[in-house]
């Protein structure tokens, strides 16, 4: 290089670094080597040898990683054509609607890729106003539940449906249809109705039966007595100052609850105004009598008597038109009771007299037609109605088969199958023989039948005795149409083409029918007659959800005669029934049984029992003392000749000489995830005891059954965990909370991080709002790809989901109260669980979040052991392998895992979360994927989060909005007024956590001199 | 005056028993390595060779299913596997607490043992030492325990204390296992000088590396046996202190508790002593070492089973004065629940074994009894066993939330790891009684009379 220079070949001097220019020493030596220093020569003076051991370790190593690099050999395709409205990674919504029974919600669906993974309310519905309820979150399971039925199937094996459509139309063909019956669910569908009229107008002498194991019969035929209308009650819970609920659990499974808990939840806020009080009158312990201020433990053959005592106090003190002789009766009838004190009574009538119209009397489905007449009579002389109580025209009402109660139905439609004068039969829908009442035998009439066609999503205890089955679409998969009871109507439209060879039930009807017509030209046709500027109209409706919003309310005000009458009969049949009573429920995960192949469902806990894969007999304490049984024992139940061998579980808080048995157990032909779960309460009911058997004899079997209950311990032990106060303490101490714990200064042994910059998340759970409704809980799990683990799991402790909700009972064992306390990750800024980690796999984000690292987890799962709320969830084995449904997968090495879940089950999952393997430590993450595709969003759209960006599975789910969540740093946002109100504290606050959850103490509202005679 | 008392007495200690000389010394130490093996010996492998496989059985399938396989749940997350871990990490006490402190503090009566507590040492640390490995949810990736570079820049949580336990355990390990090998080394050119074949000798020559018993040698070697001692001698107290952080640095009731350092390692002297007095009343029996390993040395370990054995005693008392003085509601639960609830069986087990068993101490005819210092011993194993399951397992099960209390029940799995664990013990200990010297015939020869050169004086 210096040659070049001396020669000089070109004049002008180029040169290539300051050193160059001042041509150091430094610089001409590493001119003249060919390599950097170090680079060409080893350090080490015996230079082969170490070449030769260098060469030889990477030739090693390079075999060595031949061998493990796990290069699955698969062909991947991309979109030739990108789909116009699908963006790989981002989720698109649609609003749709689902119904159980007659209780419909709006939805919006979440869908990634042309695939549904999770549902939220729509905010628009009435009936939801962006919250759902259980099984509406797990219904999107179904979808993907392997299990169901994937073809048309008949006596010979898989056919097609013309020929089982031609045989029906064959069959309907004779005299119109005469021989042929149709048995439906409750249907709320106009397309569906309006298409059975279309059927009956082709065949006349078609009949058409309604049947569910869970209905409201006993409302509607109560308040056609008292008005000669068909009438549903909708209840304005936000204007009702005192609730007095006769065994109606209107904060769970019954009509309505999503909305009524969020009303109800609107006046459990002591900040904002008076709160309501609500007394309940149950014999088992439900949500809402969690809730209640005053509970009452009663027979459910009791409860009518309570009612009467209410009734005949109100007439005393009111002026009333009413017959004298019913009000003379009434009065001689209530001193038959005593169950109740008389001064408790008259306390709470005082209370009902005090408010007047804002007094609210409702009553539960399994109470007869005369409660719900006379609570009727009681809200309209109290002039609830038009304020607490709306009464709308029952949808469908002009159809005989929907007013007609479903307990004659199924009778009526049994006796012709007897008598033979229906040969084939068309069940849409519903297991009418795992759950129609005991006495009918309907098995063995549907099995003689000539012809049954039952169309079903799963396989269950009536498709195995048909001749035809035909698989069912899902809600997600067809069109359709729901009117709610409040006469808003909402398109149903599907989010992905049937999965199998399904049909809807509009689509079975349109087969049979002469109409050639698909199920979307039927939906829409419906709606064409009624609505000029069709096509736009229904865009918008497909869109927002809605067509209707609510149908006109009706004003009922003349008294039917007839209701004295009725009332008459009941007072002089009715006498106090002494012995046990078995009380039927429809289950809090269950319904009726249609949801027992649904996992997150099944391993959702009771909210009071905390049972999970099965029910049981619910006894109270002192009933369990008199025949020595303990929870978990096995007994004989016998009515009738009838027999139910069921086990035990003693429930503080039941009535006594009294059980209660949740429907929709023990079922016998269920799919992998529903075999072998609980017990069959259905053995017990008949035609005649459809709400309780009465007279039933209690064998002790000496036997134990292994109950599978996620909390074994009800007793808070007298730590500050969920902390309550009256409303009268409350008022006189508001920061109560505060106060409950004395601790010495706290201080940390490592330097505290300041977290007061940009987005702080944090959150506060309202215990007064929370009904422990397991909402959050299959929410999260959805959202959250959280894997079920089974029962022999859950009896082991090992439950993985991320949200809990503890149940601690308060007071005597007879009728204690019950407080819930949802608790998930704590999200502490001084977590103790971030401390323990040796490898550093659960930190800290400058958002304040406690992060789970799950590629650094190893699982020494020393972060539980220290995680004072025990929040963490450790996967002890491969739970997506270890689910009765999973599938082989294709082995790609030695090492494989050998399982892995359903395909179906897998579009399920939720792009946006990691499916976690076995042997890492998972929990609340706050929902970060919600959290970090809000940012992006923002960023996009250049400017910061504002409150409500974000919302988290539970924030969004929770149908009391109880759970606030936000940036803490965010003075606007609600968490942040939530988190600095008086009743905020923070669990176990001496351990210095400074955990960003935190509760807002509970308080009841209770009336103060009831209160002083409570037995604690 | 006093000062002839005081001769007299240490005169009467005599540490080597029927006036062994040094080739008698030799002779019976060497005997067992150089003679055919007896049947027993094989059938005892055998035995220990079952177990080891049933061991790494157990291991297999853990790792083909998971940790599921074990009875733990939400709140018990640490079980068994971490109980055995603290058990066995116990029992590696004795050892390098006889070699190194004990030397440091002269006191000669531990050559006649120390080699036999030192391996014991070892290999107990070496069963310890795979239940930290294994008890992970992901064991293939243990290695992030390890502070190795990588392109994450990605180093372990140098607050963890079970960081500081890797550390700590390991060190223990890498350091006995050096003392225990320096030690070795002039016995094992004592059996490769004696060898017969050519095999022996090559084999033995290797670990003796070189040592020709020159001067020079004996030097370096007293010097770095000196300083191994000290480096060792901290350890002692190090690693179980550290172990007890496991414990004591966490908030858990029951385990955050300032007494656990001294507290786990005078329990683990107790344990380690217990184990060895096990091992050894057997050991001298069979191979007739009872001259080497005397009654002298029994009663002084058993003396120090009873001293430790009451500070073991009287920790488990001032925890439960802390718990009641400290008025910490979740504390005094936590130790009443020791004593009251569910696990009290297992509380009761561990009181009796620790705390009254060792009583019988204070007699010296029992001290002086091998079948009461036999039963003894495996009764203090027994306690101290227990005394971990109690501390990690009681304390887990019932915490702050009541709502999320259960009961953990080992399963089979669990329980035959633990057996197994004892298959890799003794098999690693009988091939030492058939390979290596048990008593470091060098170091007793230092400490018999004819190595004093003044000793005719003396008598």
């Amino acid at each position: 290089m210096s040659s070049i220079n001396k020669n000089k070949l070109v004049d002008k001097s180029y040169w290539r670094s300051s050193e160059d220019v001042k041509n150091t020493a430094d610089f001409q030596s590493k001119m003249n080597r060919e390599f950097p220093e170090g680079a060409s020569e080893f350090g080490d003076p015996v230079s082969r040898r170490n070449f030769l051991k260098i060469m030889g370790a990477s030739i090693a190593f390079a075999g060595v990683s031949g061998c493990s690099v796990r290069r699955p050999e698969r062909h991947i395709k991309p979109y030739a054509k990108q789909p116009e409205d699908v963006v790989p990674g981002k989720p698109s919504y649609y609003a749709t609607a689902m119904a159980v029974g007659e209780d419909v919600v709006g939805l919006l669906v979440e869908s990634h890729e042309g695939r549904p993974t999770k549902i939220e309310g729509n905010p628009a519905h009435i009936q939801s106003q962006g919250k759902t309820g259980l099984f509406h979150q797990a219904s999107v399971l179904n979808l993907y539940d392997p299990d169901r039925l994937k073809d048309v199937s008949g006596p010979t094996g898989i056919v097609s449906s013309d020929k089982v459509f031609l045989k029906l139309k064959g069959a309907l063909s004779v005299s119109k249809g005469a021989k042929v019956a149709l048995l439906t669910e409750t249907q709320v569908s106009p397309t569906f109705h309006r298409l059975i009229a279309r059927l009956q107008s082709e065949y006349p002498n078609l009949s058409v039966y309604k049947y569910d194991s869970v209905n409201r019969d006993n409302q509607t035929q109560g308040l056609y007595i008292a008005t000669g209308e068909w009438v549903v009650p909708q209840y304005d819970f936000s204007k009702a100052d005192i609730i007095v609920s006769f065994e109606s659990d209107f904060l769970g499974p019954e009509l309505s609850s999503v909305k009524y808990s969020k009303a109800f939840a609107s006046r459990r806020e002591p900040e904002l105004g008076d709160m309501n009080r609500l007394y309940m009158f149950e014999s088992t312990y439900s949500s809402t009598g969690a809730k209640a201020d005053h509970r009452f433990r009663v027979k459910r053959s009791d409860i009518e008597f309570v009612l009467w005592k209410v009734a005949d106090r109100l007439f005393s003190k009111l002026k009333t038109s009413l017959p004298s002789d019913m009000v003379y009766r009434l009065s001689k009838a209530a001193k038959s009771f005593d169950g109740i004190e008389d001064r408790v009574i008259d306390e709470l009538v005082n209370d009902l007299l005090s408010s007047k119209s804002k007094a609210l009397l409702i009553a539960g489905p399994y109470q007869s037609e005369t409660v719900h007449a006379l609570v009727f009579l009681l809200n309209q002389l109290l002039g609830g109605a038009g304020v607490t109580v709306d009464y709308k025209s029952l949808p469908f009402s002009s159809h005989s088969y929907v007013t007609e109660p479903g307990l004659a139905s199924i009778k009526a439609l049994s006796e012709r199958l007897r008598l033979k004068s229906v040969e084939s039969l068309l069940v849409l829908g519903g297991n009418p023989a795992y759950n129609a009442p005991a006495d009918l035998n309907f098995s063995s009439l549907l099995k003689e039948l000539p012809l049954s066609v039952v169309v079903s999503s799963q396989e269950n205890e009536t498709t195995d005795l048909a001749s035809f089955v035909m698989p069912r679409s899902h809600y997600l998969e067809a069109w359709g149409d729901l009117m709610s009871v409040d006469g808003s109507v909402s398109i149903v439209q599907p989010l992905i083409s049937p999965l199998y060879r399904s049909l809807s039930d509009i689509e079975v009807l349109l087969s049979i029918s002469s109409l050639k017509q698909s199920a979307y030209a039927a939906v829409r046709q419906t709606y064409r007659r009624s609505e000029p500027s069709f096509s736009l109209s229904w865009d918008d409706w497909l869109h927002n959800g809605l067509v209707r919003n609510s149908g006109k309310s009706k004003v009922l005000s003349s008294i039917d005669r007839g209701f004295s009458i009725a009332i008459m009969t009941a007072l002089s049949s009715k006498s106090v029934s002494h012995g046990l009573e078995v009380s039927f429920l429809t289950d809090n995960s269950l319904y009726d049984g249609r949801f027992s192949n649904n996992g997150w469902l099944q391993e959702v806990s009771d909210p009071i029992t905390k049972l999970t894969w099965d029910n049981a007999a619910y006894i109270s304490p002192a009933t369990a003392r008199k025949f020595g049984l303990k929870t978990g024992s096995l007994v004989e139940l016998s009515a009738e000749g009838r027999l139910l061998s069921i086990a035990v579980y003693v429930l503080p808080g039941h009535a006594d000489n009294a059980i209660t048995i949740p429907l929709g157990y023990g079922r016998k032909v269920v799919g992998r995830i529903g075999d072998g779960t609980g017990f069959d309460a259905g053995a017990l009911r008949t035609s005649e005891s459809f709400n309780s058997q009465h007279g039933v004899t209690l064998l002790n079997l000496k036997d134990t059954y292994e109950l599978a209950s996620t909390q074994d311990h009800g007793s808070m032990e007298g730590r500050p965990l969920a902390r309550e106060a009256d409303l009268d303490h409350y008022k006189k101490h508001p920061d109560f909370p505060k106060h409950m714990v004395e601790h010495p200064p706290l201080q940390s042994l490592y330097d505290e991080v300041v977290y007061d910059k940009g987005y702080q998340w944090g959150m506060a759970i309202d215990l007064t709002k929370c009904t422990g409704c397991n909402v959050c809980l299959v929410a999260c799990q959805s959202e959250n790809n959280i894997p079920i683990v089974g029962k022999d799991q859950i009896l082991n402790g090992r439950e993985m989901s991320w949200i809990r909700i503890d149940r601690y009972f308060e007071g005597s064992e007879d009728n204690p109260r019950i407080i819930d306390q949802p608790v998930t990750c704590l999200q502490c800024e001084n977590a103790p669980c971030e401390q323990v980690c040796p490898v550093a796999a659960t930190v800290h984000s400058s958002e304040g979040l406690n992060d789970m690292t799950y590629n650094r987890c190893i699982g020494t799962r020393y972060c539980s052991d220290n995680c004072p709320a025990k929040v963490r969830r450790f996967n002890f084995l491969d739970y997506h392998q270890k689910n009765p449904q999973s599938v082989n997968k294709e082995r790609e090495h030695l090492f494989d895992y050998m399982k892995e879940p359903d395909k179906t089950v897998q579009l399920q999952f939720n792009p946006d979360v990691t499916v976690r393997m076995r042997g890492v430590m998972e929990k609340c993450t706050y929902c970060v994927q919600r959290i970090s595709t809000a940012k992006k969003l923002a960023a996009n759209e250049d400017r910061l989060l504002k409150d409500g960006d974000v919302v988290s599975a539970c924030q969004q789910a929770c149908p009391s909005d109880a759970i606030a969540f936000g940036n803490i740093l965010d003075e606007t946002s609600k968490v942040f007024k939530v988190k600095n109100r008086d009743r905020d504290y923070h669990v176990l606050e001496q351990l210095h956590l400074k955990a960003r959850t935190s509760y807002l103490a509970s308080i009841r509202n209770p009336n103060l001199i009831i209160e002083a005679w409570r037995v604690v | 005056m006093t000062q002839s008392t005081i001769e007299e007495q240490i005169r009467r200690v005599a540490l080597v028993e029927g006036g062994l000389s040094f080739e008698q010394v030799t002779d019976l130490v060497c005997d067992p390595v150089e003679r055919k093996a007896p049947t027993w010996w094989f059938i005892a492998l055998l035995a220990s060779l079952s177990l080891l496989a049933l061991l790494k059985g157990m291991i297999g399938y853990l790792f083909w299913e998971g940790v599921g396989i074990w009875g733990l749940n939400n709140p018990v997350g640490w079980g068994l596997a971490i109980v055995n871990f603290v058990f066995w990490v116990g029992i590696g006490h004795a050892g390098t607490l006889i070699s190194a402190i004990l030397f440091l503090f002269r006191q000669k009566w531990r050559t006649g043992i120390n080699r036999f507590a030192e391996a014991m040492t070892i290999f107990a640390v070496m069963c310890a030492l795979i239940f930290p490995g294994i008890h992970i949810g992901r064991q293939w990736v243990a290695y992030f325990m390890f502070p190795l570079p990588n392109q994450m820049a990605m180093w372990p949580n140098f607050r963890s204390p079970l960081l500081w336990d890797v550390f700590a355990v390991s060190t223990y390990f890498i350091v006995s296992l050096m003392f225990w090998f320096v030690g070795l080394v002039p016995d094992l050119a004592t059996i490769r000088d004696r060898a017969t074949t050519r095999t022996r000798q090559k084999v033995y020559g290797i670990f003796a590396i070189g040592w020709r018993g020159a001067n020079r040698h004996w030097q370096h070697y007293e010097r770095a046996y000196l300083i191994l001692a000290a480096i060792a001698a901290p350890l002692v107290l190090s690693v179980h202190s550290i172990v007890s952080f496991d414990f004591a640095v966490s908030q858990l009731p029951g385990w955050h508790t300032t007494i656990f350092p001294p507290y786990f390692v005078a329990g683990a002297v107790f344990s380690g002593f217990a184990m060895v007095v096990t091992l050894m009343v057997i050991t001298r029996e069979v191979f007739g070492m009872k001259k080497l390993m005397t009654m002298n040395h029994l009663e002084n370990m058993n003396k120090i089973i009873l001293v430790t054995g009451m500070l073991v005693g009287y920790a488990y008392g001032m925890e439960f004065f802390m718990a009641w003085y400290s008025g910490y509601e979740y504390e005094s639960f936590a130790f009443l629940n020791r004593a009251q609830g569910p696990y009290a069986w297992a509380y009761w087990t561990m009181i009796s074994c620790n705390v009254i068993s060792p009583q019988l101490f204070w007699f010296e005819k029992f001290r002086k009894s091998i079948p009461v210092m036999f039963v003894v011993s495996i009764f203090v194993n027994i306690g101290m066993w227990f005394e971990r399951f109690v501390i990690t397992v009681t304390s887990l099960h019932r915490d702050f939330f009541p709502s999320s209390w259960d009961y953990y029940t080992p399963t089979w799995v669990d329980i035959l790891t633990f057996v197994g664990s004892f298959g890799l013990f003794f098999t690693l200990f009988l091939l030492f009684l058939k390979f290596l010297p048990m008593v470091a015939m060098a170091e007793v020869k230092m400490v018999m009379p004819e190595a004093d050169p003044h000793h005719e004086e003396h008598n």
